[in-house]
Parts: C-alpha cells; structure tokens; sequence
C-alpha cells in the first residue's frame, strides 16, 4: 500500500516535472528578449529539476542510489544557476561596453 | 588597487586545525556514500583524493578566508528549505505568465547594491538569487550600471 503511494507521489512529481520542462521550453519561444527567456530556462533548471529528482529518489527508495541522486540534483543547481549568472552578466557587460564604444 | 593590499584584505585569519579536521571528515563521508565500494584499492584512492584536496583548499586560501564558513554548515537545511519555498513561489509565477496568452510582462532592469561582505557570501547569493528572484525581475550585474534596457 505504501509501496503504491509512493509511485503515485513519484510519477505526480515526474510528471509535474516534465510540465515545467515543457513550460520552459514554451517560454523560451514566446518570451520577447535575452533577460525574460532566462527566466523561462531558469524554471526548466530549478524546478523541473527539484522535481524530477525528488521523483526519481522516491522510486528509488532508501539507498546509496537516492544520495546519489540527491548529489546530483545539488550539483546540477549549483552550477546550472552559475551558468545563467556568467551568461547574463557577459551579455550585460559586452552590451554596456558596446554603447560606450558606440559600436 | 595596490597589490599588497590586495592581499593583506583577501588571505586575512588563520588556518584552525579543527577546519582541516572537520573538512577531512565531510569529504570522507561523501567519499564513502558516494562510492559505494570497500575495497583496500578504492579506500586508498579516496584517502589519497581527500588529502589532496585539502591541500589544494589550503593552497586556495581556503581555510584562512573562509574560518566560520564550515561551522555555518547546520543551517544550511533551513536555509535550502527557505530557498524551496521561494522557488515554488517564482516558479509558479514565470509558468502563469508564460502561459497566459496576452503575457503581461514589463521587463525593467534595477540596479542594486550589493549588501554581502565576503567574497563567498556575495557569489552564493548571486548565484542562488539570481534566477530565483525571477518574480520580481531584478537582476545582478557586478561593477556595471545599466541605464536603460539593453536589449530591443
């Protein structure tokens, strides 16, 4: 019974998961510029990943397997956001310097 | 800025023992969960990869910037728990409006000033607040004012 709760609880989570991936995806479409679509990667990057992971530990239940999991979801925030940080902060820079140089 | 002084506000404090100490120990537990294998070739490999990694903390400086860094450790579930919560609640913010077919969104860029002290404190904030803070469109860029938009 438990068993069966806990696959349900994963796949919701999976599949909100998914959605957010999904969601993402779609902002980076429809969004007008450079700074708003980081937003839209940013949500494929921190809730989709909380999401899918917390749902892949689940499944995997209490072994070495979850704290690997777990790891790897941490690592993968940390320097999935430090991505977008380096990215935006090059782009604003390069930008800036380029109107000073009225280039 | 001059070089000596450079140097005299980034390798400020003393190097603990008890830092190397507790350091060692969390680097080989992860060594021990993370592996997953006892045997003597593995173990001596991950010995040998915590000391150097110690060592190469202590050559970067570590353990002289950083003193009260590790002991700030058991609040770090509180605040990943705080963090969650703000997540959820941009998270859900950016997916209503990218859904919504009129999309009304205002992209405006603020320029801030940065509160942290540290060299740690201010690269863990902008690194964890930045897409974070996505709700309410701010945005960190060091050194560089930006007047206006830069794109469009």
């Amino acid at each position: 019974m438990i068993d069966f709760a806990l696959d349900i609880l994963s796949w919701i989570l999976l599949v909100l998961g998914g959605a957010c991936v999904l969601i993402g995806g779609i902002g980076g479409l429809r969004l007008p510029n450079f700074y708003t679509r980081i937003h839209a990667a940013s949500l494929t990057d921190t809730m989709a990943t909380i999401l899918i992971f917390v749902g892949m530990i689940l499944q995997a239940g209490l072994s070495l397997a979850a704290i690997k999991l777990f790891a790897i979801m941490l690592f993968l925030l940390l320097t999935g956001l430090n991505g977008y940080l380096c990215v935006g902060q090059c782009r604003a820079i390069i930008r800036s310097q380029a109107r000073r140089w009225k280039c | 800025m001059n070089l000596t002084l450079a140097r005299h506000t980034f390798q400020r404090g003393e190097t603990r023992l008890s830092s190397v100490l507790l350091l060692l120990l969390i680097l080989a537990i992860s060594w021990l969960l993370w592996s997953g294998l006892y045997k003597p070739l593995v173990m001596s490999l991950g010995v040998l990869s915590c000391l150097l990694s110690i060592y190469l903390a202590h050559r970067m400086g570590f353990f002289r910037n950083n003193t009260n860094l590790l002991r700030l450790m058991p609040r770090l579930p509180g605040y990943w728990l705080w963090l969650l919560r703000e997540i959820i609640i941009s998270s859900l913010d950016v997916a209503k409006l990218i859904l919504k077919p009129s999309m009304p969104i205002s992209p405006t860029v603020v320029v801030l000033e940065a509160e942290a002290k540290t060299d740690m404190e201010l690269s863990h904030s902008w690194q964890l607040h930045y897409p974070v803070s996505g709700n309410r469109h701010v945005r960190f860029i060091q050194g560089e004012s930006i007047d206006s938009l830069p794109d469009q």
